[in-house]
């Protein structure tokens, strides 16, 4: 073996780094899974690190997407329509938007009060709306509406809504309501279901037959009020048409419970055409307020209805 | 994933993107192609300190495997291990030193490595070169290692190992400058050493 202090210089580098080094000895029996052990855990901590690494990639990107779908869908919905006019009652000078208006966000409804005006419209979200003459709305968006005045009545679907009235908040739960200010305090009345009121950190839940306000003294109070009778008559003002010719009767008559905020009473035969098939009502009913409309359409199927205690009865034309 | 023959560039590539890619196959492939070699260049500079071993070839394993990521592939992968096993035998010495010097063992020569009984004592620097000849004749695909040491230890003429061989003697020839080039690329990381061949 050439000394090591001395490297051999035959001018071959490869040939002098071999005989330097001198010949491999022979190579032991490895136990490569004890060698490799800490390698193998470190392995197992790389590939751990990946998949987490991995997911936080994957959930930035669909947080990412997600936020880019939400803010395109943010920026198309900034200029398209939140709702359409479905109706108007409409004064000599009237300069609202027509029936099918589109209506976007931010749009301020005006009805003046003389002649008395009125408007109906039908959110996107499924909301519909009537409001009283007198009044001012305005559409924040479908979700969002801010009462400055005067009253408006809520149809209610099943999509959420903030209606701002004079310092409260109304959410439904499900419920047709009115929200009227007068001398500056908002009122809610509640024909069906409930609706939350907010005003000032003070929750109070307004049901079915109550009307909830604030007090002089700035707390909420609910006290009973009735669904039917004339101060509702003005919801009927500014309704959307009922498409009487060729409805069933039934519908019909559910229409005219649901807008005099009755409770219907009908026997089924009573719905019934002499050949057993569902009654189907003949003609129109525009221009017609509820009474007239309900004494028109009845009379041609051989009835006629009695209003008593919140409830319409319908009956044979012959009974007593 | 198909067994990486890892002997030549395009080898060890496919394996270093598999490894970064995570493929558990590759890894073991990896541990069963370098660990001979890190065993022949760890014990080669560990002369008379063989129970450290096996801990140094377990080091670097481990360590290649967290600092993967940051290898580009710039120079051969056996040439990359053999720098981590370096460090690793370093630290082995240092750490030693230091139980020595605050230990019973009394003072040591840093600067040289012990050898067995009888042989002369050899520097760190001559101790690292003779295992990284080792160490990357073993990385050589066969018989690319034998062939050099039956020419350059043995003196083999290129007729003698064409019989060793069983091939003509032009194949040995051939079999020969592919082992010397094979050679040259593994032991590059001192590429100096053979500019002139």
């Amino acid at each position: 073996m050439p000394s090591r202090s001395h490297p051999t210089d035959s001018g071959d580098p490869i040939a002098d780094a071999l005989r330097d080094a001198g010949p491999r000895g022979p190579m032991p029996p490895l136990d490569l899974e004890t060698l490799g052990g800490p390698a193998r855990a470190a392995w197992r901590r790389r590939a751990l690190a990946r998949r987490a690494r991995r997911r936080r990639w994957l959930v930035a990107a669909a947080l990412v997407m997600a936020l880019g779908a939400a803010s395109a869908v943010w920026i198309l919905r900034q200029g398209a329509p939140i709702g359409t006019v479905t109706a108007r009652a409409q004064g000599d000078g009237w300069g609202g938007p027509a029936v099918g208006a589109e209506l976007a966000p931010g749009t301020r409804l005006v009805t003046w009060s003389e002649p008395p005006e009125g408007l109906a419209l039908e959110l996107r979200t499924g909301h519909r709306l009537r409001l009283d003459a007198g009044s001012e709305l305005v559409l924040d968006s479908a979700r969002k509406l801010e009462l400055l005045r005067g009253a408006v009545y809520v149809e209610a679907a099943d999509a959420p809504l903030r209606l701002h009235a004079a310092g409260t908040v109304s959410e439904h739960v499900g419920t047709r309501y009115e929200v009227r200010i007068v001398e500056g305090v908002a009122a809610v009345r509640v024909r069906e279901g409930r609706v939350r009121l907010e005003a000032e950190g003070q929750v109070v839940e307004v049901g079915h037959g109550e009307v909830g306000r604030a007090a002089a003294d700035g707390t909420l109070e609910v006290a009973p009020s009735p669904v039917y009778g004339p101060s509702w008559g003005w919801i009927r003002r500014a309704a959307p048409p009922f498409a009487s010719d060729g409805a069933s009767l039934e519908a019909f008559l559910q229409w005219a419970a649901a807008e005099g905020g009755f409770t219907l009473e009908v026997g089924p035969e009573l719905l019934l055409d002499p050949s057993g098939q569902p009654a189907l009502v003949r003609g129109s009913i525009v221009d017609m307020d509820l009474d007239a409309a309900l004494s028109s359409v009845l009379a041609g199927a051989g009835l006629r209805y009695e209003v008593e205690g919140g409830r319409l009865r319908v009956v044979p034309a012959e009974a007593p | 994933m198909a067994e990486i023959p890892i002997h030549d560039e395009l080898g060890e590539r496919r394996l270093l993107k598999a490894l970064k890619r995570g493929d558990d196959a590759a890894f073991e492939r990896f541990v069963a192609a370098y660990t001979p070699a890190l065993w022949r260049y760890a014990s080669g500079q560990l002369r008379g300190h063989g129970d450290a071993v096996p801990d140094v070839v377990q080091s670097t394993l481990a360590a290649a495997v967290e600092r993967l990521d940051g290898f580009r592939g710039d120079g051969p992968l056996g040439a990359w291990l053999m720098g981590i096993c370096r460090f690793q035998v370093a630290t082995y010495w240092r750490r030693t030193e230091v139980r020595r010097r605050f230990g019973a063992e009394g003072e040591v020569d840093f600067d040289r490595v012990p050898s067995p009984e009888g042989s002369p004592s050899e520097t760190l620097e001559e101790a690292e070169r003779r295992a990284r000849v080792h160490g990357t004749l073993d990385l050589l695909a066969p018989p690319y290692g034998d062939v050099l040491e039956w020419k350059y230890l043995l003196g083999l003429s290129v007729r003698e190992i064409a019989s060793r061989l069983g091939v003509s003697p032009k194949a040995a020839e051939s079999t020969l400058t592919r082992a010397r080039g094979a050679f040259r690329r593994l032991f590059g990381a001192s590429p100096t050493d053979f500019e002139s061949s």
